[in-house]
């Protein structure tokens, strides 16, 4: 996909691709996420950075959208970036068309959550974590299923914490369904003709 | 120890047994023969329960007249209606051909009909049934795995999830009604190879290892309770299971001539012929012969691929004499194995109906109080220390 780079003031944004805008929140990029993404959406990935402060992210992402112009956007954040995400999709929830949450750290295994108001999110958020998942208890999904008004949760099979290096075509696979059709992503959409 | 039988549903005249080769033609089956054949099998499961048993078992088999129980979830339907106390054992669904969110809604199903009575055994199935549903037998390990973990996420999930697997993806599962049983009834994985123990360990789910010899069954279970000592947890004995064959008599030297016409037919050796052997089934033409080393068909291991003459698990009466010497041969078996499960079949090719029918008895009677209590003093054992 060609890309252009921008150094904001708390992160690094790259956009490339064409179609409907996802803004993906990350600590360091995944090209194969990136890339097949790209192929498909207009994906503007923002990198804050091992180190970046929540504040910090969340300015940077509040500039990604100024900078870049665009009105409307699905959101895609990863482990613990997704209070971020989750805080940015309840302020803004007139750009936030959709909200992907991907092994997120927003609850704590015991079901606390960080004081985060999962019930005001306004957009389809699909959550999902891997069977493997040592870092948070896939259980935890149960928690956002109950909680978010329009939710999905979904497990990835044989994928650990970091489901985009270990499953990178399952997450993909339904991802790019629930961007395409969101709620209507439950839906199948490919015949199982074998020969029509 | 506890006694499971394995109620087979067997088809009650040997015609059809006489055909060479699986699958068996439908032509064979005779409409009267098939209800008496049901009528039996569950008058056999009433008379068990009544008996005493602790498990009524099914098992699921394609296109042949020993085993018609092609969906158990339906016989063991049938077999919750008749049997009043005793466990209902769905030992198992093959689980690597099936849709596992079915298989999940049968299962909370039957144990709602049981009122929390179902035990469940995930299975792989034998090279000749992966054809009864075209399914690639290179990907049912993988397949048996990924199921069976689905089947335990549909069981105990209390919101509606998706499933994006290897082999299945669902976007919606949400099984209703629930198990009776919270979080989930008792559940096992086959144990019949090494690899298969340790995921099953792995996933605390139960045992169950079928047919092979004892050394081997010993092999088995040691390295799966090892495996289950690695990750902090011990196994009760009735979290093991063994399948297999029984013959008692009233003397030894009856049940050696039982020992000696034991597949003498050679009828199950029939399934493994014809149409199965395109996926490189063993020939059991001397079904007596023992398995040369722990490992399935499925994984090439145990088969003729090589030319030779492979040895198969289900080749004889594991046990077998008079009610004594099946007391004694239990016991040392438990000592050497651990196993708290016995899931007997009573029946055969080579024996008469009426054979099979005195064994049954004879066991229920005479070998069944005596073996009680094998096992007791160390599922205690387990308990306390679990308790600490």
């Amino acid at each position: 996909m060609k890309s252009a780079s921008k150094d904001l003031s708390t992160g690094k944004i790259t956009e490339g691709g064409s179609g409907n805008a996802v803004f993906l929140l990350q600590r360091a990029p995944n090209e194969t996420i990136v890339d097949q993404l790209g192929r498909r959406f207009r994906v503007v990935t923002i990198e804050v950075g091992p180190s970046a402060d929540p504040t910090d992210v969340a300015r940077t992402l509040a500039e990604a959208g100024a900078r870049t112009g665009i009105r409307k956007y699905s959101l895609v954040a990863e482990s613990d970036l997704a209070p971020v995400a989750i805080a940015h999709a309840i302020e803004s929830a007139d750009s936030v068309e959709t909200l992907i949450l991907i092994a997120p750290q927003a609850i704590r295994t015991n079901g606390a959550s960080k004081d985060l108001p999962l019930e005001e999110i306004k957009a389809p958020t699909l959550v999902l974590f891997g069977t493997r998942d040592e870092v948070i208890a896939p259980e935890t999904g149960r928690i956002y299923a109950r909680r978010i008004p329009c939710c999905f949760y979904t497990l990835v099979y044989d994928a650990g914490h970091d489901i985009s290096t270990d499953r990178p075509q399952a997450l993909l696979s339904v991802a790019c369904d629930f961007l395409d059709n969101r709620e209507k992503f439950v839906v199948p959409a490919g015949s199982s003709a074998i020969s029509p | 120890m506890k006694a499971s039988l394995f109620c087979t549903n067997s088809y009650l005249s040997p015609q059809p047994f006489a055909h060479e080769g699986w699958p068996t033609p439908p032509r064979f089956s005779q409409p009267e023969i098939g209800v008496q054949s049901a009528e039996f099998a569950l008058d056999q499961a009433r008379i068990a329960d009544e008996a005493g048993f602790d498990w009524i078992s099914c098992s699921e088999h394609h296109y042949m007249p020993g085993l018609q129980t092609p969906n158990p979830g339906i016989f063991a339907g049938a077999l919750t209606q008749v049997v009043k106390r005793a466990r209902i054992a769905l030992l198992g669904p093959l689980v690597s051909m099936t849709n596992p969110v079915r298989t999940a809604e049968e299962l909370a199903m039957l144990d709602q009909l049981s009122g929390g009575r179902l035990v469940a055994l995930f299975l792989r199935g034998t090279p000749n049934e992966f054809l009864a549903y075209g399914v690639n037998p290179k990907e049912t390990r993988a397949r048996t795995q990924e199921a069976s973990l689905l089947i335990l996420r549909a069981l105990s999930e209390p919101e509606p999830f998706g499933w994006e697997g290897r082999y299945f993806r669902f976007r919606t599962v949400a099984v209703w009604p629930g198990p009776i049983q919270r979080p989930h009834p008792p559940l096992f994985y086959s144990g019949n190879s090494i690899e298969s123990a340790t995921f099953a360990a792995a996933n605390h789910f139960g045992l169950g290892v079928s047919f092979y010899p004892p050394p081997m069954v010993a092999q088995l279970t040691g390295h799966y309770r090892e495996q289950c000592e690695k990750r902090g947890w011990r196994p009760k004995p009735e979290q093991m299971i063994y399948r297999t064959f029984l013959g008692v008599a009233e003397s030894d030297k009856e049940a050696d001539g039982m020992r000696s016409r034991f597949f003498g037919l050679a009828a199950l050796g029939s399934m493994f012929r014809g149409r199965a052997s395109a996926v490189g089934m063993p020939s059991i033409g001397d079904a007596g012969l023992a398995p040369k080393e722990i490992g399935t068909d499925a994984d090439g291991k145990n088969s003729a691929a090589d030319g030779g003459q492979a040895g198969f698990g289900f080749g004889g009466l594991q046990f077998c004499g008079n009610p004594d010497t099946v007391v004694r041969q239990i016991g040392e078996f438990h000592e050497r194995t651990g196993i708290g499960v016995l899931d007997l079949s009573f029946g055969g090719a080579g024996l008469t109906p009426q054979e099979s029918q005195r064994s049954f008895r004879l066991f229920a009677s005479e070998v069944l109080p005596r073996i009680r209590s094998l096992g007791a003093e160390s599922a205690v054992h387990v308990e306390a220390t679990a308790a600490k």
